[in-house]
């Protein structure tokens, strides 16, 4: 079974319906509106990034759904990236606002590490620079973190 | 599926060109609106921020603008445990990490000689000064105090600031404890919901110290005071205290929800002439029908 996906340039994209369900939005979607030809629209979802997003669907079709996790492990690593996704994360962070939107976690997962690596490392100047963030502390709001954080500081 | 093919092969074209570059984790990303609008949602944000270790957003994460201060302040006490051990020479770097942890367990190191233990027992003190004293926005929730000399901790305790988010107190000391001290620790501690104080393993060599007691009159007048109750305590592990049955008493109904209260060898403790005799099977009788029938009052 097939459904069809409107991106919000007025393309249409036929898909498995096993695939399109790796989005819980448009799980649910479906769900709600039952059995039906009728094409799903999705305003906030570009075609370039949608066949991205497709395209991830795709290669993950035989994933085993997550369970979402009891508890959040906050000891997360980054480095734990597949080959593929890594290459796939490569293209824009549109892929990730439209997971954010469509509700695919484990590629939501994979954009936000592939961010975290891009800012492990780096200086804040160089991380404001690399996502072009206005510094909005006064030097005073600075100096203050700083002290709450003293220990960090290599010395 | 024309649609599709076109942007598929633009795509390709754009995968392509990236490749070109040599590491995505070093190249500068242009700053494309893209960017600036995934960051800019908050629950994004912090779904990248949490792929951080510990130091990089303690170090550079945080001081980027106010929207990632916030953030990483709320991912801040991480819920791990982190053993502390204290050594003679106290390690510099240890100490000022400890704040952010949640989970704190100190441990001070044996040592055979007085001297050394006074430094050792005196480090600790310096070190829960230092931590909770002075960096009160300190978040503590699991406080384990291990092994050390803390034989006059019971003195030291009215000292300790306010831990609102204490639930778990474990203290090893190496004297009797007074049943006293719980009420000073409760003060400090109004959310508790653990307390285990037992003996180190040393303790048996120590013989029969005593540590600091009160007086009766000092007794009375806790007794008497109206104590704030300790709504979220269910678990009370105690050994080898020194108990007065009025203390266990008020122990009892400040405690409203207690569904766990463990006594081990525990000595019933005479004020006037400052003796204490073990309870004996036949003596407990009589302390677990108090119990029993407070606890049916609670």
């Amino acid at each position: 079974m097939t459904v069809i996906l409107v991106s919000s340039d007025n393309q249409d994209f036929k898909v498995d319906k096993e695939v399109a369900e790796r989005s819980i939005l448009i799980k649910n979607m479906l769900e709600d509106v039952g059995e039906s030809d009728s094409p799903i629209p999705l305003p906030n979802v570009t075609a370039a990034v949608l066949t991205k997003v497709i395209e991830y669907c795709e290669h993950h079709r035989n994933d085993p759904v997550q369970v979402p996790e009891e508890t959040d492990d906050p000891r997360k690593r980054s480095n734990d990236i597949e080959e593929w996704d890594m290459k796939f994360m490569q293209v824009d962070h549109e892929i990730i606002l439209a997971a954010n939107y469509l509700d695919i976690k484990p590629l939501l997962d994979v954009g936000c590490k592939t961010v975290a690596n891009i800012i492990k490392g780096k200086t804040p100047e160089e991380i404001r620079k690399a996502f072009n963030i206005v510094n909005d502390f006064t030097p005073e709001e600075e100096a203050q973190i700083k002290k709450e954080n003293e220990w960090a500081e290599d010395r | 599926m024309a649609g599709t093919h076109k942007a598929l092969l633009k795509y390709s074209a754009l995968s392509s060109k990236r490749q070109q570059q040599p590491h995505p984790g070093n190249t500068n990303l242009a700053p494309t609106k893209h960017s600036q609008l995934a960051l800019s949602i908050p629950e994004i944000l912090e779904h990248i921020l949490i792929f951080l270790n510990l130091k990089d957003r303690q170090t550079a994460a945080r001081f980027v603008c106010k929207q990632w201060y916030s953030i990483c302040k709320s991912l801040t006490p991480v819920p791990f445990i982190w053993p502390l051990c204290l050594p003679h020479d106290e390690n510099q770097t240890a100490r000022g990490l400890v704040h952010l942890a949640c989970n704190l367990t100190i441990r001070v190191f044996q040592c055979k000689h007085a001297t050394e233990r006074l430094n050792s027992w005196a480090a600790m003190m310096r070190m829960l000064s230092d931590v909770i004293l002075e960096r009160g926005q300190l978040r503590l929730r699991t406080l384990h105090l291990l092994e050390g000399v803390i034989a006059n901790l019971g003195v030291q305790l009215p000292q300790l600031p306010l831990l609102p988010y204490l639930t778990t107190l474990k203290v090893d000391r190496e004297n009797r404890w007074d049943i006293m001290y719980l009420f000073t620790i409760f003060k400090k501690c109004p959310n508790l919901e653990e307390i285990v104080i037992k003996p180190t393993w040393t303790t048996r060599y120590a013989g029969d110290t005593l540590s600091s007691f009160m007086n009766l009159r000092e007794e009375d007048a806790l007794v008497n005071n109206d104590q704030v109750p300790m709504t979220q305590l269910r678990t009370c592990i105690l050994y080898s205290m020194l108990v007065t049955i009025p203390a266990l008493k008020v122990f009892l109904e400040t405690c409203p929800l207690l569904s766990e209260l463990i006594l081990i060898r525990m000595f019933h403790f005479n004020r006037v002439d400052r003796r204490f005799i073990q309870i004996t099977v036949r003596a407990w009788t009589h302390t677990a029908s108090q119990i029993g029938m407070l606890g049916r009052f609670c």
